[in-house]
């Protein structure tokens, strides 16, 4: 599917979010409304609101009915205290909540995707979690949700997610490959999908590996960045990198994958569409996506699985890409304390326990943040497609960037819109996309929250 | 000209005595053949007729596709080639519009006609009263004030949604009909295109009104209003269409699925990996028809109301 431009609704959607950005990134509070400073009370055991507390949300029906069992199961233990959601598509829950909480008015807490988070945190909206609410050493996100300057953490995850191959079980066995046989080197997977790719003349079929489609491609190019040894921001985080020779040659492979081997078309079905209706074989995503697959398109159900995403090397380090918490709840200093005291017992019960997290990994289709319950037997024994074992398996090598600028995604979706429909050289796209980059952050002067320097490989 | 009034012209009579067996005369022989070509179209016509089948083509067509898109099965939905012609029809689409996860689309339709309607008699109302003021009242620093006004409407709304909203929460809005109705109320483009069609007005009518005793308000009603149908209706279009599409301060003002209009009730065919795009296109052919009806009934004043803009300054 074409991205060349941005949809009217988009372009709305993103000049809020410039809005919003210029409004939070002014030095300490832009808004009107006084704040409460940020309280670490310990987790309550007695409530002391009564009343109703929202939690905004964005739609996936799995999770929201998981949400709403547990609020039935709230009520019973706090009949005072009425948990309500309100939940929106993915993209229009963000405009709601960053104009919101910019206000200062708003939800007392909701789920927030990271890609939003980092600014709400910098302006001070966002009330760090309580020393004592979770065992924080214990959990996988830990070093990448520690505000390197307070320590605070601010979020917590229901699964991490990383990248991985999704393949259709059919179309692989037409050519005689069984899922084992997934290559672990990039050149080899390369020549896989060639081979899984359909064509009557210039026009494609079926896709062998399908990336029409804007995150998947940012995610892959900066997982490529990540397996060379390469980091997108410099170490005090004033510069970004993306113009080094990792970064050219991760680019280079995605344009490849279009005009050199030609295993998809830019003309083609956006990669849901591919992938669902089962004419592209193979595609490169988070595991949250493979949540999505019963409920869109349920024909395809047990017809998929997963292998892990390939390296250059064929082995895990110096590192095997991108990991990104996506959702995470966090709670806003604009309510009351007595109101950010729910919000965190309900967030205990929502995330705290084992039994909870082991949940949310089924319905997230992530590892849980929690590394000793990765094998948890019902895991293991529900594990669609072995997508959680699959991300699992990878996931110590994985680095987690931690802010994504806002201002990188328009640079970066002009930057592949260059390389694959104009087929500019990689490295003339990323010297401008770099260019750009470094031009907003200096602009913007704002202390970045990068944490892809934490990364330790496995000993 | 006629046939009669071209033999009018040549000095003859025309009439039940002239007539000939066969009931024509032999002028009205003779002239046939050039009568014939004046009523067959001149080649430019056909180009021109042409022309406007292609753009009619262009315009019916989305709605075309979007009505046998909620027909087509799931599967025909992304066949390519695209089938100009469901190969198998379904209500499968239709039968999803009841079937929401969230809220349901009668209630969405019927918010959405209240919201709308609600906005666009108010927005009349103010335009038309303001744009009188600022037409036939004199007052100091009233064109001054107009020009502000007029500035408005250089503000995009999204520089203004932060502190709208901040300013919606303080008076306990939030989560109304309040929120969505009261802002858009007063609209600068009504007032300014109000002034400029009462502009139009000779004071002289007014005045003749004032001396008959006639009040303001019963000038503004009685004079004013009658005459401003034109501008009215072409206001009312705009504004009803405006705010039927209204999708961005509904979405970041309403919380609950029962206040929900129609454009937030169709984004909830966006799915977490693909759009439902035949339960989309069922719910925009529903959400379409209104704007048809309304169109429909003022399109004659409409396109003299588009007009208007360009004639006065």
């Amino acid at each position: 599917m074409k991205e060349r431009n941005l949809s009217r609704r988009r372009m709305l959607q993103v000049s809020v979010g410039g809005v919003v950005a210029a409004h939070l990134a002014l030095p300490g509070r832009s808004v009107a409304a006084p704040l409460r400073r940020p309280s670490r009370q310990a987790a309550p055991a007695d409530l002391a609101y009564k009343g109703e507390v929202e939690f905004w949300d964005w739609e996936f029906a799995a999770r929201q009915a998981a949400v709403d069992a547990l609020i039935q199961e709230w009520k019973t233990k706090h009949p005072d205290v009425t948990v309500k959601t309100t939940v929106q598509g993915y993209e229009d829950a963000g405009t709601k909540l960053l104009t919101a909480a910019t206000a200062g008015e708003g939800p007392p807490f909701a789920n927030v995707h990271f890609n939003w988070r980092v600014d709400l945190q910098r302006a001070g909206v966002l009330a760090p979690y309580p020393a004592d609410l979770f065992a924080y050493d214990e959990l996988i996100s830990t070093p990448f949700n520690r505000d390197p300057k307070t320590g605070n953490i601010y979020t917590s995850v229901f699964a991490n997610y990383t990248d991985q191959v999704y393949f259709h079980l059919p179309l692989l066995e037409e050519q005689g490959i069984g899922p084992e046989q997934i290559p672990r080197r990039w050149d080899d997977f390369m020549k896989l999908a060639v081979q899984l790719t359909k064509r009557n003349g210039d026009r494609i079929e079926q896709a062998g590996w399908t990336l029409n489609h804007y995150y998947s491609r940012e995610w892959i190019w900066t997982t490529m960045v990540y397996q060379q040894g390469g980091f997108l921001w410099s170490e005090d985080g004033t510069q970004a990198l993306w113009n080094s020779d990792q970064g050219v040659q991760a680019l280079q492979m995605i344009q490849d994958v279009y005009h050199t081997h030609k295993v998809d078309n830019p003309d083609f079905l956006g990669m849901f569409d591919a992938w669902g209706n089962r004419v592209a074989a193979m595609y490169i995503s988070q595991g949250y996506t493979g949540s999505g697959w019963e409920a869109d398109y349920p024909e395809i159900t047990d017809q998929w699985s997963t292998a892990v995403t390939p390296t250059f090397s064929g082995g895990p380090t110096p590192a095997w890409g991108l990991m990104t918490p996506e959702e995470g709840v966090c709670v806003f200093t604009k309510a009351a304390p007595e109101v950010q005291a729910v919000a965190f017992a309900f967030i205990k019960d929502l995330l705290g326990t084992d039994e909870q997290r082991v949940r949310w990994a089924l319905i997230s289709n992530g590892p849980p943040d929690k590394q000793a319950l990765v094998g948890n037997p019902e895991i293991v024994q529900n594990d669609l497609g072995r997508s959680i074992a699959t991300q699992a398996e990878t996931l110590p090598y994985r680095i987690n960037y931690g802010e994504r600028p806002l201002e990188a995604e328009q640079i970066w979706r002009t930057m592949f819109d260059e390389v694959i429909l104009n087929k500019t050289a990689p490295k003339a796209a990323l010297d401008t996309a770099t260019e750009q980059m470094n031009a907003a952050l200096k602009e913007s002067g704002k202390p970045r929250l990068f944490t892809e320097r934490a990364y330790k490989p496995p000993a | 000209m006629t046939s009669r009034s071209t033999q009018a012209v040549a000095g003859h009579a025309v009439g039940p005595a002239s007539a000939l067996a066969g009931g024509r005369t032999p002028l009205a022989a003779a002239e046939e053949p050039a009568l014939a070509r004046r009523r067959r179209p001149a080649p430019t016509r056909y180009l021109l007729w042409l022309l406007l089948g292609l753009g009619s083509v262009a315009m019916i067509g989305p709605f075309y596709w979007m009505a046998i898109t909620s027909l087509k099965p799931r599967q025909e939905l992304l066949a390519f080639p695209p089938t100009w012609w469901p190969e198998a029809f379904t209500l499968d689409h239709w039968r999803s519009l009841n079937d929401l996860t969230t809220g349901s689309f009668p209630v969405f339709f019927r918010n959405s006609l209240f919201v709308t309607t609600s906005i666009t008699l108010l927005t009349l109302l103010t335009s038309a009263a303001a744009g009188y003021v600022f037409a036939k009242m004199d007052f100091p620093g009233r064109d001054r004030l107009f020009w502000v006004v007029l500035s408005m409407m250089m503000i995009p709304f999204t520089v203004s949604i932060i502190p709208s909203y901040a300013l919606m929460s303080r008076l306990g809005w939030i989560n109304t009909y309040w929120a969505l109705i009261v802002p858009v109320a007063v609209n600068p483009f009504g007032i300014f295109l109000m002034r400029q069609f009462i502009s139009s007005i000779p004071s002289d009518l007014l005045d003749a009104a004032r001396i008959d005793g006639a009040s303001e308000f019963g000038i503004f009603c009685r004079i004013v209003i009658p005459l401003s149908q034109a501008a009215l209706a072409a206001l009312a279009i705009l504004t009803f269409i405006a705010q039927w599409d209204n999708f961005l301060w509904p979405l970041v003002v309403l919380n609950e699925p029962d206040l929900y209009t129609l454009p937030l009730g169709l984004a909830q065919f966006r799915g977490r990996v693909g759009t439902d795009v035949g339960a989309t296109a069922a719910g925009s052919l529903v959400s379409v028809i209104p704007v048809l009806v309304v169109y429909a009934f003022a399109q004659r004043k409409f396109i003299e109301g588009i007009a208007l803009s360009g004639l006065k300054g």
